[in-house]
């Protein structure tokens, strides 16, 4: 994070305001104050939508609290809505977090789940799949990690029914292109990407990439 | 045997182990039974090394009074920032 903060021109900053005690919390949070970025507060924006253009991203600030909460399940998750598409992005949630925001009734259908946790087997519980019934699941997780992740059982239950699994160590960048419609492409790999899903409302006959611009 | 003194922060615990930032952008995953009993997250461990020709010996000990040092600076640049936050929503 420190590195992002450094590389580009950054407005705001956005976390669950939970403090840590570890040398990078303090340089990156350092860098906010020092480099004149707009620090904001999960909690003070939950359920608010950022406007990106056509595309609007819902902040979701987890509902665990406490001091002797997990630190991984106050991650914030988002909502990314364009058009009839709808991608879900949850930071290092676990199935505590995860459970809660089932019963608040806030999480919806969705095209494009990333996986909670890098693929973790404590992010993954078969409701959460059953509530936000994705199209496609990205799991960003490194080559060769020390955690063993994916965990093989939740890669099981990602891939019930034949449903897209892509992951960032096997299969590279992912990238996700959505027109204004809401149809979508998924390409993946290191050389340029290849198509490896697609969907969107039925409308969608023209891949996203392909629509003519005026 | 020299003996060299460091201070590693308890990030979090991953399962069966921890994950102990030994610097900044140096993390380490320690088996949990490696840690002194009660070990919690946010913890510092004063871990003193002491090398030796043929072995490298580890004392590892909670420090609680870094951890409050510690934890009492985090909370502050915190709470800095978030009497700058601003309120309502984002605008881009």
């Amino acid at each position: 994070m420190d590195a992002v903060l450094r590389a580009f021109p950054v407005r705001f900053y956005l976390d669950n305001g939970r403090p840590a005690n570890t040398r990078i919390q303090r340089t990156v949070l350092e860098l906010v104050r020092d480099g004149g970025v707009t620090y904001r507060d999960a909690a003070a924006l939950d359920d608010s939508v950022v406007a990106l253009g056509d595309a609007a991203l819902r902040v979701l600030a987890s509902p665990v609290q406490g001091r002797r909460a997990n630190p991984n399940d106050e991650s914030i998750a988002l909502i990314l809505d364009r058009g009839a598409f709808r991608a879900l992005l949850t930071g290092d949630s676990e199935r505590r977090e995860l459970g809660a925001l089932l019963r608040e009734a806030r999480i919806p259908d969705v095209d494009v789940l990333k996986a909670p946790h890098h693929g973790s087997r404590n992010g993954v519980i078969s409701s959460w799949l059953k509530r936000t019934r994705p199209e496609v699941v990205v799991i960003s997780v490194g080559a060769g990690n020390s955690y063993g992740l994916p965990d093989e059982d939740a890669l099981a239950v990602y891939g019930e029914g034949g449903r897209a699994v892509l992951r960032t160590d096997l299969d590279g960048d992912i990238v996700i292109t959505v027109d204004s419609r809401g149809c979508y492409e998924v390409r993946a790999g290191r050389t340029g990407g290849e198509v490896r899903a697609h969907g969107g409302p039925a409308a969608c006959a023209v891949p996203p990439t392909q629509e003519t611009r005026p | 045997m020299t003996d060299r003194h460091e201070v590693w922060i308890v990030d979090r615990f991953e399962g069966e182990y921890a994950v102990v930032e030994r610097a900044l952008h140096e993390t380490l995953n320690l088996p949990r039974a490696l840690l002194p009993a009660g070990t919690r997250e946010g913890d510092a461990l004063r871990v003193t090394v002491s090398a030796g020709d043929d072995e490298v010996r580890l004392a590892i000990a909670r420090d609680a009074q870094e951890t409050k040092l510690r934890a009492t600076e985090a909370r502050r640049i915190l709470g800095d920032l978030k009497k700058r936050d601003p309120g309502g929503k984002i605008e881009l």
